[in-house]
């Protein structure tokens, strides 16, 4: 055993990703070495372990072009910088891609699952940081209503890794209504799950929920998605590919509009959109997992102060990125600024330089991963026909 | 409780006596113990004492470490910080060496967090200083790093494999 070598991968795996990208011109041998996979591997377990689980940035998409937006950085200098010093444009992803039907399907271990929709169902798992990208060209995914007096109505995803296998897995929910059922409460869904190694859609056992359109949140390696119908926190575990539920009734009341989920503060949170008197958006903490009698308020937002323009916006393009240490504050992204809320002295701080349109903001954590040697050489439409 | 006295043994000949309960946290002693029950003290041939004398320092204040109680677990890290402020380079990497061998997961955490934070800051010359490395890319290596770093690369996919093909 290389004794230096052991010590050079334990000191490095502490490094944040942008450190050790520059440290590959050293010299060969650590170029070699941030290369190698087993070193990525190391090197998120350990961030994983880290207080901070791993820095966290958000990746959106502007004028058909990806961007990611670093925003620990912005948060660190504090004062009114202008944006574009900590967004970082990825211009390498080749053109071809139709960008304007593309979808964020989740991210997890810092790879990004966007779905291009071309012909088939082409995904492209991106690692931002490394710059690295891996397009993956799959079955197109069908999905059958059961009969003709059923319906499709949508799709959401999400993409979680699975240690047991050491693989990637993308899931799909469909929820599908009948048309002659005037309820107006969805009644099923299908599950379709996707492993990304070999390359091929399993469909499980259906679920008696409504998980809505957003793509499933992945805390503690598990998927998330929330029913606002039954009012319940749908949990997917990724390993063994089963659904617990979580009942959320302590939460709602007359005046919720919508739940959505996110992980705020390393917590499971839950971003409730109030109409009404309270008009405007809570954040409530999961501090114990699971435990629906952990749920803590942790940050009320007034929406008539965030608003900046003679329209009223609507509160369910208030989005939470991140809370700040000790609970100070909250950055929030409304329709085209960066707001940081601190509930101390009720203080409002706009970014109005900011520009994000109405763009969806994924987080996503910083990581060496990409999957050069997880990929089987995916089905080509031809093979499909023979 | 027990309070069996360990005899450590260093590289240069110099004895250090601890608690069982703190030689324990290393568990190469640990397992020396467990197999030989050395008389004259647990031999450390790669250990000299003047990095021993740090190491007990560390296991002796660590032997019970606090579990809920986060007064404590505040001045174990003021400790902790003090522990290294005044350790020089090439100390730092013995301590590192030193606490890889003897497996010792807490000072290992410490020392080679210190030392990541340290190079966090430093340029790629400065970090090949500190780790008396010599440069070994060549112009052209540089120059090639430079440009795949702004182009991005793709890692492997159908188009490539497609490519491929049609050549044969």
């Amino acid at each position: 055993m290389n004794t230096i070598e052991d010590v050079i991968i334990e000191i490095l795996s502490r490094l944040p990703v942008k450190s050790l990208l520059r440290f590959k011109s050293v010299c060969k041998t650590w170029q070699t070495l941030i290369d190698d996979s087993y070193f990525a591997q190391k090197h998120l377990e350990q961030s994983q372990r880290g207080p901070a689980n791993g820095r966290r940035n958000f990746i959106f998409l502007e004028d058909g072009k990806l961007h990611s937006l670093d925003y620990e950085s912005w948060l660190l200098l504090q004062d009114h910088i202008e944006l574009p010093k900590i967004v970082c444009k990825h211009d390498y992803l080749p053109k071809l891609f139709a960008w304007s039907s593309h979808s964020f399907l989740g991210s997890c271990n810092g790879l990004v699952c966007i779905k291009t929709a071309n012909k088939g169902f082409d995904l492209l798992l991106v690692n931002p940081c490394t710059r690295t990208y891996t397009k993956l060209v799959t079955n197109r995914l069908v999905v059958e209503p059961p009969g003709v007096d059923y319906c499709v109505l949508g799709t959401t995803f999400g993409f979680g890794y699975d240690a047991k296998i050491k693989d990637y897995k993308l899931v799909s929910i469909t929820c599908i209504d009948s048309v002659l059922d005037c309820t107006n409460q969805p009644g099923f869904s299908q599950v379709n799950v996707l492993t990304i190694g070999t390359n091929t859609w399993r469909r499980l056992s259906n679920v008696p929920y409504n998980v809505g359109l957003l793509a499933g949140e992945l805390v503690t390696g598990a998927l998330h998605w929330i029913d606002n119908y039954k009012k319940l926190l749908i949990c997917f575990d990724v390993e063994e590919e089963e659904f617990k539920v979580v009942s959320l009734n302590q939460i709602y009341d007359d005046e919720v509009y919508v739940v959505e989920i996110a992980e705020l503060g390393g917590y499971l949170s839950l971003i409730c959109y109030l109409l009404g008197k309270r008009r405007g958006v809570e954040v409530w903490s999961m501090k114990e997992y699971g435990v629906e009698g952990s749920l803590t308020k942790m940050f009320s937002i007034d929406s008539r102060r965030l608003s900046s323009g003679y329209l009223l916006r609507h509160v369910r393009d208030i989005k939470p990125l991140c809370i700040l240490k000790n609970n100070e504050g909250i950055l929030l992204k409304t329709e085209e600024n960066l707001v940081l809320y601190e509930p101390k002295g009720n203080r409002y701080q706009h970014f109005h330089k900011v520009s994000l349109s109405l763009s969806i903001l994924v987080p996503y954590r910083e990581s060496l991963i990409n999957l050069e040697k997880k990929i089987v050489r995916p089905c080509s439409d031809l093979e499909l026909l023979q | 409780m027990s309070t069996k006295k360990i005899t450590l043994l260093s590289s240069d000949n110099e004895l250090f006596t601890v608690d069982e309960e703190a030689a324990n946290q290393s568990l190469t002693i640990k397992h020396l113990i467990e197999d030989t029950e050395p008389e004259n003290g647990v031999p450390l041939p790669q250990v000299h004492s003047k990095i021993l004398a740090k190491v007990t320092e560390y296991l002796i204040k660590h032997a019970n470490e606090p579990d809920n109680d986060a007064a404590a677990k505040e001045e174990l890290k003021n400790w902790d910080d003090k522990f290294l402020e005044k350790v020089n380079h090439e100390t730092l990497f013995d301590l590192i060496l030193a606490a890889n061998y003897l497996d010792i997961k807490g000072l290992l955490d410490l020392t080679c967090q210190t030392v990541a934070d340290l190079m966090n800051g430093m340029s790629v010359v400065e970090v090949r200083k500190l780790f008396n490395i010599v440069n070994d890319f060549t112009p052209e290596d540089e120059a090639e790093v430079r440009k795949r770093r702004k182009r991005g690369t793709k890692t492997i996919g159908p188009s490539n494999d497609q490519a491929n093909q049609s050549n044969h």
